[in-house]
């Protein structure tokens, strides 16, 4: 096994404001910012050690800061629960143009599944598979997920602009 | 039919955290790797004034655990060979060293080792390139030599020669009071062996040399160093990093620490030197929730006790810094001189020969 330790190490002051960059605005704060990239670089460490890095790289680091992410939302739900509502999961078409700026905001008030689910699939423009294996939930399971959380992003958006969420 | 949502997306983005996050950040890395730290400077300062001479030494990272400062008024050579394992056996043939301990890897490379000749200690360590830690034989010479104080230099002197070192210069007389002799051992290290045959005064010295190509001179006398001395000032700044590289690269003090604000740009403490005793502090001031940095800039006014003001003149006539008082004798101190400058935010700095009453 070559030591992947040293390119780490080389690796650090490139890839550090790009994890750092992908994690503070999926972030509400930068304290939450940088425990999540401390842990992203200590689980690299642990993985190089480990030989269990196929490609190390900023992408993989990335994926790694993705992860931790995820990891994060978990707590906080497992933290907030219960809190499943029984929906009626039709109707979903929205004809609204977004302003960036007011949808990060109304995506920070959301809870932890449903900003996990919409970071995911639009921040990050995951694909529905993935966002399913991101969150270990079934592609179907998932889709219920996204559905339920544009519909708290709509009516949290509503409260934002201060027109009626539909 | 376009998602609204799509205006979520988010590019990735470079993003540079914290430096201090940064900074520590890489060192719980390199810790958790087992790798040695590479010092790190404490701060982002200003480049320096390429036109400045000053002796100026990075400033040492701020949390260094404590055992790794017991060697403060020593220094340890930290020797890469070659071959560490053929090393310690020919100084141990060469210059009786005796080896105290080696730390071997996997590889068989000797990652460091130490050893004592009489009772000064070394280290030694294979070579690393990617560390950086490369040999004279590597780098084709050596930029350091090692004089090492002996009883007997021309017994001495043969033994090492003897166990293989080659020599470069013969055991000789020296008008300075001591007999040595040059070596280059197999490793490429330098070795200047030496042995004390006489005591001569540094004005002695100077005398038997008048008649050479060489000229003696030695630090004036008259100011006994006052070590970090017993009262520090602190001084407040709008732009710390400007005023300490003023302060080091002009005036001739010298960075103990500078510890670094969480706001780029800013300094929550420094401890800067004056080589002849002293210390000053320069920090940010004005900031929050801070009682100590708030007060006005620019309205301190200092003395520094110095043997030679001429020179710290010269280096601020030379940088333009404003000259408030020119160089005379003080009333007080009819023998000695003094002046004053004025810095960038207004404090005053006065350096002088008057070190008070005794």
């Amino acid at each position: 096994m070559a030591d992947q330790g040293p390119r780490l190490l080389e690796l650090y002051d490139e890839a550090l404001p790009r994890v750092y960059g992908y994690l503070r605005p999926r972030c509400g704060s930068m304290a939450l910012a940088e425990d999540l990239t401390s842990e992203t670089f200590l689980a690299a460490v642990d993985a190089v050690q480990k030989g269990r890095v196929p490609e190390l790289g900023t992408a993989w680091l990335i994926g790694v800061a993705r992860h931790k992410l995820v990891d994060h939302w978990r707590r906080v739900e497992r933290e907030q629960r219960p809190m499943g509502v029984v929906e009626d999961v039709t109707h979903d078409e929205w004809d609204v143009h977004l302003d960036a700026v007011l949808a990060h905001e109304t995506l920070a008030r959301l809870g932890p599944q449903h900003r996990s689910a919409l970071t995911l699939r639009y921040l990050d423009g995951l694909p529905v598979r993935q966002v399913a294996e991101h969150l270990d939930r079934t592609i179907g399971a998932t889709e219920v997920l996204l559905v339920r959380a544009r519909r708290a992003f709509r009516t949290a958006h509503g409260q934002t602009t201060g027109e009626e969420g539909q | 039919m376009t998602d609204p949502f799509d205006a979520l997306a988010m590019p990735d983005e470079e993003l540079a955290p914290r430096a201090s996050f940064a900074r520590d950040l890489r060192m719980r890395i390199e810790s958790a790797l087992g790798v040695a730290p590479i010092d790190q400077p404490t701060i982002d300062l200003p480049p320096r004034r390429p036109t400045m001479h000053t002796d100026t030494t990075t400033a040492p990272a701020i949390d260094r655990p404590t055992e790794h400062r017991t060697a403060a008024t020593s220094v340890t050579p930290y020797l890469a060979v070659h071959d560490a394992a053929a090393a310690l056996d020919f100084y141990a043939a060469a210059f009786d060293a005796v080896e105290e301990m080696r730390v071997e890897g996997d590889d068989g490379r000797i990652g460091h080792a130490e050893f004592t000749i009489d009772r000064v200690t070394f280290y030694l360590a294979d070579e690393f390139p990617d560390l950086g830690v490369v040999s004279p034989v590597t780098l084709g010479g050596s930029g350091v030599t090692m004089h090492l104080a002996v009883d007997d230099v021309d017994a001495a002197f043969a033994s090492a020669v003897a166990a293989g070192a080659e020599s470069l210069q013969e055991p000789g007389d020296q008008p300075h009071g001591a007999r040595h002799g040059t070596l280059r051992d197999p490793f490429g290290h330098r070795w200047m062996l030496s042995q004390e045959i006489e005591v001569v005064s540094t004005d002695e010295y100077a005398q038997r040399m008048t008649d050479s190509e060489w000229s003696v001179t030695a630090r004036a006398a008259g100011v006994p160093d006052s070590g970090n001395g017993g009262i520090w000032s602190a001084v407040g700044s709008d732009d710390a990093p400007a005023l300490i590289r003023f302060l080091v690269d002009v005036v001739g003090f010298t960075e103990q620490i500078v510890v670094p604000g969480d706001v780029a740009g800013t300094v929550v403490h420094s401890q800067l030197r004056w080589p002849e005793g002293g210390i000053v502090q320069v920090s940010t001031a004005g900031r929050e929730h801070n009682v100590f940095s708030d007060r006005p800039v620019g309205s301190e006014s200092l003395y520094v006790i110095t043997a030679d003001p001429e020179t710290v003149l010269e280096r601020c006539v030379a940088a333009g810094v404003e000259v408030v008082a020119p160089m005379a004798a003080p009333d007080y101190d009819p023998t000695g001189s003094m002046f004053s400058i004025r810095d960038f935010e207004g404090n005053l700095w006065s350096f002088g020969t008057y070190a008070g009453e005794l």
